[in-house]
């Protein structure tokens, strides 16, 4: 057990973050991350041949959808009413108030136009350009083609580029799109 | 249709020119040719992946590290982990699984080769119940009959048999009641060798009742008896009498004595009047159908009814390893 929790970890944060942008509730994201890392514990020995951050998002992934659909079935415990604070980090010692308040402005108005996706986009959007894993990574956490995580991406970035086009006054000047026409 | 195809295959070209374009960064790769309609779409999703970059991962709030009460209440070690005695428990219905089914298997094949055969139902419902006695009681009667044999030798012929006695009452006989009647070896055939006068126990018998009054007086009234042989002439009335026939367990035949020969209810002549000297013949004194024996051609069994129940066993055993292995 002492080896599995330096993998444990060592992708927590990773596991609680993507958890955290899907469902948007700390409590909630808190617990589905907990037991993603227990059925992972009891089902280590049925990975083989896929790296441990991929098959973690997996397990991840598939509690959280299961959450999602709990919530959908119980419409007044909808977490996505609930107040949500992602993007609240300390400042580090370098940063200015300023530059600080702004990145918390930014986090805030992107984690607003990641809810308005669908769950599928979001994820595959979270994963690959939020958390950086690869296509391959990406595919394998959610048991879909390299094809599929491209579609899927795209969409989803073309669903957020409308979102901003229609909160552009919103984000911070310098995060602001280029040549896009309010 | 063909239109909807073609737009899906144009869409998937263009998501990989545009995932291929954004993942060089912002800048695009200057290497991917895109159609200029795509163009402000990929500077677009460029710009809007640098901002999800730039989203900074949330920190776990504390640490997920498990402990032995996380894993330990519910944990039981995986189907490979299991080691020793252990691991033969957990594995005894698989290994039960197998065994119905190599069973199920033997018998198939034992029915398709021919080595078993089915049996009937009649002989079923008769022998399931004292199926074990009435190999006992056989063993019983065979052994009685060669003590006989041994004790007026070799030349003695055994007693004839006492007719008309049903045959479930053969099958349900109770050991000690058949080594009583083995005395009265009713069934099968009797070789007769005409060229000695000696007549031979060809095969063992299965264990009878003691005749009972009814049967007695129905031997007496039977075509068969000795005053029908007179009558008809077909062998010497004269110092011929019951006494010297034998047809019960107390009156043993001597040697040479001759038999009267019987089948079908039909009186027959003597060996010599049918075979002349120097053949054998079979004498049938059976009375009634025999219970069921294993015969030359196979052991008769209740098999589909075996079949099924081993199928059964095998599908039951197995479905509760599965369930055990997903466990």
């Amino acid at each position: 057990m002492d080896a599995f929790n330096q993998l444990v970890l060592g992708y927590q944060d990773l596991v609680f973050s993507v958890i955290l942008r899907m469902v948007r509730n700390h409590a909630t994201a808190e617990d589905i991350t907990q037991d993603a890392f227990i059925s992972a514990y009891k089902n280590i020995g049925r990975m083989r041949g896929v790296n441990f951050r991929a098959w973690v998002l997996r397990i991840a992934r598939n509690a959280t959808l299961d959450a999602i659909r709990r919530t959908d079935r119980r419409p007044e415990d909808s977490i996505d009413d609930q107040i949500v604070t992602l993007g609240e980090t300390l400042p580090s010692g370098e940063e200015s108030p300023e530059d600080y308040a702004l990145r918390q402005d930014l986090g805030r108005e992107i984690d607003r136009g990641l809810g308005e996706l669908p769950a599928d986009q979001r994820m595959v959007v979270v994963m690959v350009d939020v958390e950086g894993l690869t296509y391959d990574e990406a595919a394998e956490a959610m048991e879909v083609n390299i094809g599929t995580v491209k579609s899927r991406l795209n969409r989803g970035r073309r669903r957020l580029r409308e979102w901003i086009v229609a909160n552009v006054e919103q984000l911070p000047p310098q995060f602001r799109l280029h040549d896009v026409d309010p | 249709m063909i239109f909807g195809l073609w737009r899906k295959r144009r869409q998937e070209q263009d998501d990989e020119l545009l995932s291929a374009y954004i993942d060089r960064g912002p800048g695009g790769d200057p290497e991917v040719e895109l159609p200029e309609r795509l163009r402000a779409e990929a500077q677009e999703f460029a710009e809007i992946a640098a901002l999800m970059r730039s989203v900074e991962r949330v920190p776990a709030p504390r640490s997920f590290a498990l402990t032995p009460e996380m894993v330990g209440a519910s944990e039981s070690p995986s189907f490979t982990e299991r080691t020793g005695w252990s691991l033969v428990l957990f594995r005894a219905p698989a290994i039960a699984a197998a065994a119905a089914a190599f069973v199920l298997g033997l018998l198939v094949i034992g029915n398709i080769a021919g080595i078993l055969e089915q049996e009937k139902a009649s002989d079923l419902s008769a022998t399931s119940a004292t199926g074990a006695s009435f190999l006992a009681a056989q063993a019983d009667a065979e052994t009685a009959v060669q003590d006989q044999r041994g004790g007026s030798g070799s030349a003695a012929a055994p007693p004839a048999a006492a007719p008309a006695a049903p045959a479930s009452g053969a099958t349900s006989a109770a050991p000690a009641e058949a080594t009583a009647a083995a005395d009265v070896p009713t069934a099968a055939s009797v070789t007769s060798d005409a060229s000695t006068g000696d007549t031979l126990l060809a095969a063992p018998a299965p264990a009878l009742e003691a005749p009972t009054p009814v049967m007695e007086s129905a031997v007496e009234a039977a075509p068969g008896s000795s005053d029908a042989f007179e009558q008809a002439g077909l062998i010497e009335a004269e110092g011929t009498d019951d006494s010297e026939i034998p047809l019960g367990p107390d009156q043993p035949p001597e040697s040479g004595t001759e038999l009267p020969a019987r089948s079908g209810g039909a009186l027959l002549p003597p060996d010599e009047a049918l075979f002349g000297d120097g053949e054998s013949t079979a004498l049938d004194f059976s009375i009634g159908a025999a219970a069921p024996v294993p015969d030359d051609d196979g052991f008769t069994l209740p098999l589909w009814q075996l079949e099924v129940a081993f199928g059964l066993l095998a599908l039951v055993l197995g479905g509760a390893a599965f369930a055990m292995k997903r466990r």
